[in-house]
């Protein structure tokens, strides 16, 4: 007699493909780097390094899921990385145009933070992936309060000693970024655990 | 009459409503594509055992298969295609209305 699966078998399976598939891993693991490297790069003096950083990781998160697919014999993860890339390039480089965030540093470098949030929001929609939504939001809120209340200069002010290089602003996005770094790493192993 | 063509089990398609089928769906389903070997692995069948379903879904229009070489290395992948996917969802909509019926 053959007995059909129970729903939870087909849970458990849709969670070893995510695993096989890094499909969680890569993007913290890369939206976390990105969001720490906007910490460690002067917004002021190089503001075109970020303009390409947050389109270029998500072509990046693709790559690996490409990569990953010819070696473990897996899909790369449903949602398109590619599409989520250039629709973010097309939204923070829009913004230029406006002249509330071209003279205003703060909100523009919040509101470019937002817009990755958002990006990885839209994407954990499509795979129905609540640790992605979770990332995104949390994203999406560091944005929103660099826009609202951060410091105005994103520079490096190391005039005298103080322990950080940076302001609040930055270091608040650079925690969210470690924070979605190491999580990506602790998912990373537990993924490379599956068969 | 009427009440046995309502029942959701007339929804059931013989070519998916199968434990094995069934798993091979929802693993492409999630994955888009997959090779022979991850299927293999992942659903603990036999080389036999799994190209007898796969032949069967892709009989059925369910997924379609590519062949082709890495190196010399023989690689055969399966893709669900839009059938496939609407087969699946039919399906899952059918062991829904199912439980419903028994209110669980």
């Amino acid at each position: 007699m053959t007995v059909m699966p129970t729903a939870s078998d087909y849970a458990d399976l849709r969670r070893h493909v995510r695993g096989s598939q890094h499909a969680r891993s890569f993007p913290l693991l890369v939206i976390g780097g990105l969001l720490v490297n906007y910490a460690v790069t002067n917004f002021q003096s190089s503001p075109v390094d970020w303009r390409y950083g947050a389109p270029l990781a998500f072509v990046l998160i693709w790559a690996l899921g490409k990569i990953n697919e010819q070696a473990r014999g897996v899909g790369a993860p449903r949602g398109d990385y590619l599409v989520a890339a250039g629709a973010v390039f097309i939204a923070t480089n829009s913004l230029l145009l406006f002249t509330r965030f071209a003279a205003d540093f703060r909100g523009l470098v919040g509101a470019w933070v937002i817009i990755v949030g958002v990006a990885l929001v839209v994407l954990s929609r499509a795979s129905r992936d609540a640790v992605l939504l979770a990332a995104g939001l949390t994203v999406v809120a560091a944005g929103a309060v660099v826009a609202e209340a951060g410091t105005v200069y994103f520079g490096s002010s190391i005039q005298g000693w103080t322990f950080f290089a940076r302001g609040w602003s930055i270091l608040l996005i650079a925690a969210v970024g470690t924070l979605l770094g190491l999580t990506g790493l602790l998912l990373y192993r537990s993924e490379r655990a599956e068969p | 009459m009427t009440d046995d063509l309502d029942h959701p089990t007339a929804d059931f398609d013989d070519a998916v409503h199968q434990p094995t089928r069934l798993a091979i769906l929802v693993v492409l389903h999630e994955a888009g594509r997959a090779d022979f070997a991850y299927l293999k692995r992942t659903l603990g069948l036999t080389d036999g055992n799994l190209g007898r379903h796969l032949a069967t879904l892709e009989d059925n229009g369910l997924v379609e298969l590519s062949k082709g070489f890495e190196g010399r290395r023989p690689r055969t992948w399966a893709r669900l295609t839009r059938p496939g996917r609407r087969a699946l969802d039919d399906e899952l909509r059918a062991m829904r209305s199912l439980l419903d019926r028994f209110g669980r």
